[in-house]
């Protein structure tokens, strides 16, 4: 069974803690790894996999680049996918449709 | 200020839709893949075309694409990116399990993608 990929993003627990720590507040990866015991580089692919799914959003300023999550943001694409849940059985009676009228 | 979501719980589900259809593979493939067949079933009325891009083909068996649609209110009216795999498996009767599932849902951060393969059109 396919997970989504917010799912896949927030099942590690420090990944989870490093979401919530950025929506507290905005902060570079080096303030970042001081609050956590794990290396750099792990941070660092962290925060790709946070970006991947879209929680986590980058700013750069000059050489420097300040990384904050919105953990509100996940709420309103629940409504969206609420919506195309409703929407796929209509999607599958059309498709029933097409390939009843194609030639085989 | 509204909590972050909890540790242990997956935050979407993602959309499981099975069906069996009295049709071989072979046609359901092509329902799934060619633009003018694919574009009458996927398409919504009244939506913008969504834009597609396959990521794997197995022909006849597997399918899978990534979507980029339209957004609404809760996305900041910024187009929504998801990903649907299409399982396909004969039956004894030679007709088509079809097992969907839609996930990777992320508001898509940089615009439509340039490498998409086809753009569904809405059906005359």
């Amino acid at each position: 069974m396919l997970e989504s990929a917010i799912f896949r993003a927030l099942a590690d627990p420090t990944r989870r803690a490093v979401f919530e720590r950025l929506s507290k507040q905005e902060m570079s990866v080096s303030e970042l790894k001081s609050g956590f015991l794990v290396s750099q580089p792990a941070i660092s692919q962290h925060l790709t996999a946070l970006k991947s799914a879209g929680l986590v959003f980058e700013r750069r300023a000059g050489r420097h680049v300040y990384y904050r999550s919105d953990p509100q943001g996940l709420e309103p694409l629940a409504d969206w996918v609420q919506r195309h849940r409703e929407l796929w059985p209509a999607r599958i009676e059309k498709l029933r449709r097409v390939l009843k009228d194609m030639d085989p | 200020m509204k909590a972050t979501p909890s540790a242990t719980e997956p935050v979407i589900e993602p959309i499981v839709v099975e069906c069996d259809l009295p049709h071989p593979p072979a046609q359901v493939w092509r329902a799934l893949t060619e633009p003018a067949l694919l574009g009458q079933w996927l398409q919504d009325p009244g939506r913008s075309p969504i834009d597609h891009q396959v990521l794997e083909a197995e022909p006849n068996r597997k399918l899978r694409w990534r979507q980029t649609e339209d957004g609404d209110a809760g996305s900041g009216w910024r187009p929504v990116e998801s990903v649907v795999t299409i399982e396909l498996t004969v039956r004894t009767d030679g007709g088509t399990h079809l097992r969907l599932v839609h996930d990777g849902f992320r508001i898509a951060t940089g615009g439509f993608g340039t490498q998409t393969v086809c753009q569904l059109r809405r059906a005359a």
